[in-house]
């Protein structure tokens, strides 16, 4: 798996790329959460959204690293 | 023999209740220690970080935590958001500079200060956050431009460097505040929206009780307007923060919209309630008190009732006048003369319209604060049949041309005097010098008073260098590793942030956090103890801080001749706008205008207080006869034809005069050429209503236009003229929007004495407390600093 990706002969580091995609996916998962108010019964919701985020990123960053 | 006093015993207590000191600490300053606690907490995990990631210098996130930082979330956020925004734009167009004009360093140095200066005129264009982007877009230019113009190879590198240490200390301010006993500022919202309800029922309670007086009238008016500004940055901040804000956004929004509404009719009331105290207007006052009184209780009662029950108790009082009008009416028939009687009808139309908005306000404000009553199918309806299109709820930053023209200029011979002073003594830091006096000058750009405020940055400039010093050389050598460099920072750190947590000294804690982190944290290739560079660094800071002090002293100053009459001229071009705009959504734009005028020409910092009087009381009296004038013409207006009432369908503007008069342009020899306005209003008598209020309504726009003696005339002669016309109506004339036209000319009567285009200033008044800015709240000044 490359760590870099050349975008216009700029090295772009795939991680970022990878950041941008589990923004991505956060928000869909952020939608799913209110759809079903679950911020209702969370302690923390912004340690939850944080943790879901935290989540999402670093399951697909080890996944493409590993 | 004298009996002796004891003190009162402390109240006893159980053991779970904390002693009175500590609640007080926790009251008062719990807040501040919290604040100093998140920043302390994530300028150490930035830096952590930074060093970590290998990045070239960590202090870059350290700052941009100190800078980020603020008390509740969602302006974190906020400020965070339009930081990356501004620092993303002013990288790429440093990028497209270097690229271009490397090599040529006039030309460089030229597009550099066209761009903040373009950049830093758009600020003051807008509030908040957004004016903040449109800064940072404009220095950040500078701080990744000059070194990359210098070492152009490495451009890019400079360029993303910068950028991504800027995104890790947004990042991780945003998660700490986010996360660490994080504040909503949802509650600040509700808070501020309460307040403003309570006071705006007292203010109308006394306003129905006696009236109040012209200067303490201004000060309330001046209050109000301030508050509705910080509801509409409280809700700019909550779109960032959380989903239920989000939901609430058009709410608040509404909510301010109806309340300007209702604050701009209740001015218009205050005044007619002060001409009806005189003696002449007892039996009106007599006439009207039982009926007043059952209002003034509701809105005075101590303790207050529920925001829900006074605002059903104003609605059946509402009811109650609609009853007792016609009653009173007959009753008084005999006993009053025509003045009397159309003050009496000026009191009920005033009332009846005031009492509608307001409780169009209630209506959203309770929506506001009890957010299930918004999810009733009913309570929709009612919201979407009250709902205002965008244009009319959204603030614009309403000023002058003149003001962005002369934070442009200042950041721009800033700059320029900067580079040629660099250029041509070969001052090895005079890279660094520019960037500083570049940045600070365009931040301070949409302050009031800059000077004042570069004043304390310096001062927090002057102690950063002192202790930058002792940590360098006297801490530094002792300390080991990343836990050692966090121990030894915290305190110096900790002074930063409560310095900022206090709003007299934010400016100068901002001044302390940023520069210290500047010349205290170590770069990541190792070159700290360097003495000289230090020194260096220091008496360059120095010298920067110190030119542009000097810069905002002398270059047009703040509160100089030119911004104070431009912007008086402004608030008189307010009223050109009201006699001839097309009237489609006049009335709100007008106000909203108008208000943010008045709020600028009140902060101009600097003038005596006798000009200021003046200043607001012209800009009052353009409020309210802008305010008459626009009714007038809704009145007289031409009837649509039926068949532009189709949906989809907009009409033509109706317009009553000419277009905009020029306002004094070209030089004034040839202006008096000019005047070939009819001023004179003709003698014989008007053919119709729309004719008389036309001529009243020109006549005005001339006055306003070229504020004269002779134009004074030549109004007040239009307006009586107009009076006697509808004083004697023609048969056909008694539609009943003549009664209205008669209540509004009479209205606009008590305004004439106001008029500008005295030979003299009229006779100063008492002076007033015109401190709008002293009683902002402390989150509102520690956001207003860079």
């Amino acid at each position: 798996m490359p760590r870099e990706i050349p975008f216009f002969d700029a090295l772009i580091p795939t991680i970022l790329l990878i950041l941008i995609v589990s923004a991505v996916l956060y928000f869909l998962v952020e939608r799913l959460v209110q759809a079903v108010d679950l911020a209702a019964y969370v302690w923390h919701p912004a340690l939850f959204r944080f943790a879901i985020f935290v989540i999402l990123f670093s399951s697909l960053s080890l996944w493409w690293y590993s | 023999m004298t009996t002796q006093r004891f003190p009162p015993l402390p109240a006893a207590r159980t053991f779970w209740q904390i002693s009175p000191e500590w609640r007080q600490f926790w009251l008062s300053s719990a807040a501040d220690w919290l604040f100093v606690l998140k920043t302390v907490l994530a300028a150490l995990l930035a830096l952590w970080l930074a060093y970590r990631f290998e990045m070239q210098s960590p202090r870059t996130a350290v700052v941009t935590v100190f800078i980020v930082m603020q008390a509740r979330t969602g302006m974190v956020v906020a400020k965070g958001f339009y930081r990356a925004l501004g620092t993303l734009v002013g990288s790429g167009v440093s990028l497209l500079l270097v690229a271009a004009f490397a090599q040529d360093r006039v030309v460089f140095l030229a597009g550099l200060a066209l761009w903040v200066g373009f950049l830093t005129a758009g600020a003051t264009l807008y509030r908040n956050f957004q004016s903040y982007a449109f800064v940072l877009a404009g220095y950040t230019a500078c701080i990744v431009g000059l070194p990359a113009a210098l070492d152009p190879i490495h451009a890019f590198d400079i360029a993303t460097t910068r950028l991504s240490e800027v995104m890790l200390g947004i990042g991780v301010a945003s998660v700490v505040s986010g996360l660490v006993f994080p504040l909503s500022s949802h509650h600040l919202l509700l808070t501020a929206a309460r307040q403003r309800f309570d006071s705006l029922m007292h203010t109308t309670g006394r306003v129905l009780g006696f009236g109040v007086p012209r200067t303490q009238w201004a000060h309330l008016h001046l209050k109000a307007i301030n508050d509705i500004m910080q509801l509409d940055s409280y809700r700019s901040f909550g779109v960032f923060e959380d989903q239920k804000t989000r939901a609430q956004n058009e709410t608040v929004q509404q909510m301010s919209a109806e309340l300007i509404a209702a604050a701009s009719t209740l001015h218009l009331l205050n005044q007619h309630v002060l001409r009806v105290n005189r003696s002449a207007m007892n039996p009106v006052r007599d006439a009207l008190d039982p009926l007043l009184g059952i209002g003034v209780r509701v809105l005075m009662a101590e303790p207050a009732a529920s925001p829900a029950e006074r605002l059903t108790q104003l609605a059946q009082w509402q009811q109650e006048i609609t009853r007792q009008m016609p009653l009173i009416d007959q009753a008084t028939r005999d006993q009053l003369n025509a003045k009397q009687r159309l003050a009496l009808e000026a009191t009920f139309l005033l009332l009846q319209q005031f009492l509608h908005e307001l409780l169009h306000y209630g209506q959203h404000f309770l929506a506001l604060q009890t957010p299930q009553l918004l999810a009733s199918p009913a309570s929709i309806a009612a919201a979407a049949r009250a709902k205002r299109p965008l244009a009319e709820r959204q603030f614009w930053h309403k000023t002058d041309g003149s003001q962005p023209l002369i934070a442009a200029l200042r950041t721009m011979i800033v700059l320029v005097l900067m580079s040629w002073f660099w250029v041509s003594t070969a001052w090895p830091k005079g890279e660094m010098a520019l960037i500083i006096a570049v940045a600070i000058s365009a931040l301070f750009a949409t302050v009031p008073n800059p000077a004042k405020a570069a004043q304390q940055m310096g001062l927090g400039v002057f102690l950063s260098i002192a202790l930058a010093f002792g940590f360098g050389f006297m801490i530094l050598p002792h300390l080991y590793g990343y836990l050692g460099l966090a121990a030894g920072l915290t305190p110096f750190l900790m002074l930063g942030a409560y310095l900022m947590a206090q709003p007299k000294w934010a400016g100068m804690g901002a001044g302390f956090g940023i520069f210290f982190c500047t010349l205290a944290i170590p770069d990541n290739q190792l070159q700290a103890f360097n003495y000289l560079g230090m020194a260096n660094n220091g008496v360059t800071l120095l010298i920067a801080i110190a030119l542009l002090i000097i810069a905002f002293f002398t270059l047009m100053p703040a509160g100089n001749r030119l911004s104070r009459y431009r912007m008086v001229h402004a608030l008189d071009k307010q009223m050109l706008v009201a006699c001839a705009r097309p009237l489609t959504g006049l009335r709100r734009a007008f106000e909203r205008d108008t208000r943010e005028l008045v709020r600028q020409v009140a902060s101009i910092p600097g003038l005596k207080s006798a000009h200021n009087t003046a200043a607001l009381s012209r800009a009052l009296t353009v409020q309210a006869l802008g305010r008459i004038v626009i009714e007038l013409r809704k009145l007289t207006a031409p009837a649509v034809p039926p068949a532009a009432t189709e949906p989809g369908f907009y009409p033509p503007a109706p317009r009553v005069t000419q277009p905009l008069p020029r306002l004094r342009r070209g030089p004034y020899w040839r202006r008096a050429a000019r005047t070939a306005y009819p001023t004179l209003i003709p003698i014989e008598p008007p053919l119709d209503a729309a004719e008389a209020i036309a001529h009243f309504v020109d006549a005005l726009a001339q006055l306003y236009r070229r504020p004269s003696r002779r134009h004074r005339l030549a109004t007040r002669r239009a307006l009586y003229r107009a009076e006697q016309f509808f004083a004697h109506p023609r048969d056909e004339a008694h539609a009943p929007g003549q009664r209205q036209i008669q209540i509004y000319l009479y209205l606009a009567q008590s305004l004439m004495t106001r008029l500008p285009g005295q030979t003299a200033l009229p006779a100063p008044v008492e002076a007033m407390p015109l401190t709008p800015q002293d009683e902002v709240p402390p989150d509102a000044a520690r956001n207003s600093i860079l």
